[in-house]
């Protein structure tokens, strides 16, 4: 199967990752394989209709129910006590 | 693409003070990232902590339920923090007289090159120095 060779960059962390979980020349078809399940899945179209979901919820809460920003931060920390 | 790291509070203010200009900033971000210009990537905490926030806050059971499920939703990366990530939060939550929750944010961000996007103004005058980390 013809191939390419490329040159790409990846955070510490996964390289980390990647070389405890995968044995040496074993990288590329590791690469391909990973790049291949994620295209499978990788639907544009529904990140989008995601993220529109999302912000369809920012109005919601009636203003009788709304919090101030110290409101907010003291319900946080509440859970960290 | 940009990577951003939100804090719980900004999510939180999204739905509990959506007329905020904190709100408005997370409804940019948000705009990017369905165009593909922005990712996020969050440490496991950001869930908890936007669940707990839900919890104290006059929300609904119904409402919390809607607002975790569209979260979850959302192309957020959960990273995981390791061993070495836990001593550097140690060590900087000690120096910047900080939470090590707060921390881990910003060490997530600092790790990647991201931005941690935070709401906690005291938080920023004490971690700014540190780079890698916007307030709105």
């Amino acid at each position: 199967m013809p191939s390419h060779r490329i040159t790409f960059t990846i955070p510490e962390r996964l390289h980390k990752q990647m070389t405890i979980a995968v044995p040496p020349g074993k990288v590329s078809q590791f690469i391909s394989e990973a790049v291949e399940e994620h295209l499978a899945n990788y639907d544009p179209q529904a990140r989008k209709d995601a993220i529109e979901a999302f912000r369809a919820l920012r109005y919601t809460i009636p203003p009788e129910r709304r919090m101030t920003h110290g409101q907010i931060e003291e319900a946080i920390k509440k859970g960290r006590q | 693409m940009n990577l951003a790291v939100p804090d719980a509070s900004l999510i939180l203010q999204y739905f509990l003070e959506p007329d905020s200009k904190q709100a408005a900033a997370f409804d940019r971000m948000l705009r990017k990232a369905g165009s593909g210009t922005l990712g996020f990537i969050a440490p496991h905490l950001l869930t908890l902590e936007v669940a707990n926030g839900l919890r104290f806050s006059q929300a609904t059971a119904s409402e919390t339920r809607r607002f975790l499920d569209a979260l979850f939703a959302i192309p957020i990366e959960y990273a995981p923090l390791g061993l070495s990530a836990h001593h550097n939060i140690a060590s900087w939550a000690s120096e910047l007289n900080a939470t090590v929750y707060d921390v881990s944010y910003h060490m997530l961000a600092w790790q990647l090159g991201a931005t941690f996007v935070t709401c906690d103004h005291k938080y920023y005058q004490r971690a700014q120095s540190k780079g890698y980390i916007e307030c709105v």
